[in-house]
């Protein structure tokens, strides 16, 4: 588990939470401009999934902060952007 | 080799989607347009399949499972959904009903937050993952009880409560009429999520239609079930909107799956 996290390594693990939520024979690669609606062709639930699989990922409150934040984040940068400042806020905390 | 699996009115309905979006029709004629989609689905991926090994169906899904399995016609199978459909609103109190579909909620704190409430879990998909139904306003209640943000649940175009003791006159006016009709014994396994059990006979195909209605759908324990069974079979889903693979990695399985 971390409590910190670089761009690179959030987009990382999320492009494995898509592949695992989105079933399919070619798993789109993740940008960080795509959209999460248009794009990624995934609906309200299906985002929420997307972010808690990261559960064994980033600690809950993190995940709790990005799920809180999810109404507001259009793009899979946006959601980048989220997880940093939760870990940020979350290691700010410990 | 194959395993069918047919999803239920809630797991269908997804609003906005034009493909899946069945919230406008009414209930009688939303619950036939899914389950003759699924049998239309079944049958065209029949071509090229060698054998179905079974099949398995989530709440309306469960009709359609056993009308593929041979236990029930078509006919009587879409006379039973009309009427699964039409019956409530004419034996039940006019009431206003709540039916969400739920994520990051155990189901046992769900259980648990329904206490004093006319509020039921009503499906067990997963670790986290529910379906509740309530009266409206103690559905309210409930969500605050349990802390759900709004994104984390759906409501779902699902006018009365099944899956619950609220349906006992629902199911026992479906009795009298399944017992006209002619139902035979599955001519391939089917799994059922009212109460976890191989449908075997006849016998058991009429008790879980009728337990079906009264009974929460345990999807988890079922798909559990079934996977340790045909582990290395492909699993194919019969739409309309196949959004049932979502309890298969969230229930820490892998299974070949796909749509058919």
């Amino acid at each position: 588990m971390t409590t910190t996290a670089s761009a690179a390594d959030v987009l990382a693990k999320l492009q494995k939470s898509y592949d695992l939520v989105v079933s399919g024979d070619e798993p789109r690669r993740l940008r960080l401009e795509d959209d999460i609606t248009e794009d990624l062709d995934l609906d309200s639930m299906e985002f929420i999934d997307l972010v808690s699989v990261l559960e064994e990922e980033f600690p809950a409150d993190v995940i709790d902060a990005v799920i809180e934040r999810t109404p507001d984040i259009r793009t899979v940068g946006e959601l980048v952007d989220a997880f940093l400042a939760a870990s940020a806020a979350s290691a700010a905390s410990a | 080799m194959t395993v069918l699996v047919f999803e239920g009115q809630g797991a269908t309905a997804v609003p906005g989607e034009p493909e899946t979006d069945l919230t406008a029709l009414p209930p009688a004629e939303a619950q036939r347009a899914i389950v003759v989609h699924q049998l239309g689905r079944a049958r065209a991926g029949a071509e090229g399949r060698e054998r179905i090994d079974g099949v398995l169906g989530q709440s309306l899904g469960e009709v359609s499972a056993l009308v593929v399995a041979g236990a029930l016609s078509e006919e009587d199978g879409l006379r039973f959904v009309r009427l699964r459909a039409a019956l409530p609103a004419r034996l039940l109190p006019p009431r206003p009903w709540t039916m969400a579909s739920m994520t990051r909620l155990r189901p046992a704190a769900a259980e648990e937050a329904t206490e004093g409430l006319d509020v039921w879990v009503a499906g067990r998909n997963g670790p986290a993952d529910c379906v509740v139904v309530g009266a409206s306003g103690d559905f309210a209640t409930f969500v605050e009880r349990v802390g759900a943000l709004p994104q984390t649940y759906r409501e779902l175009p699902v006018t009365a409560p099944y899956h619950t003791p609220v349906m006992a006159p629902v199911a026992e006016a479906l009795a009298a009429e399944v017992a006209g009709f002619d139902v035979r014994d599955p001519a391939v396994p089917v799994w059922s999520p009212t109460g976890v059990t191989e449908v075997r006979t006849a016998a058991d195909v009429r008790r879980v239609l009728i337990e079906a209605l009264t009974s929460p759908v345990a999807w988890a324990e079922t798909l559990a079930v079934a996977a340790g069974r045909w582990p290395d079979a492909p699993w194919r889903e019969c739409g309309p909107s196949c959004s049932l693979h979502r309890f298969v990695w969230k229930n820490g399985l892998k299974l070949d799956w796909g749509e058919a």
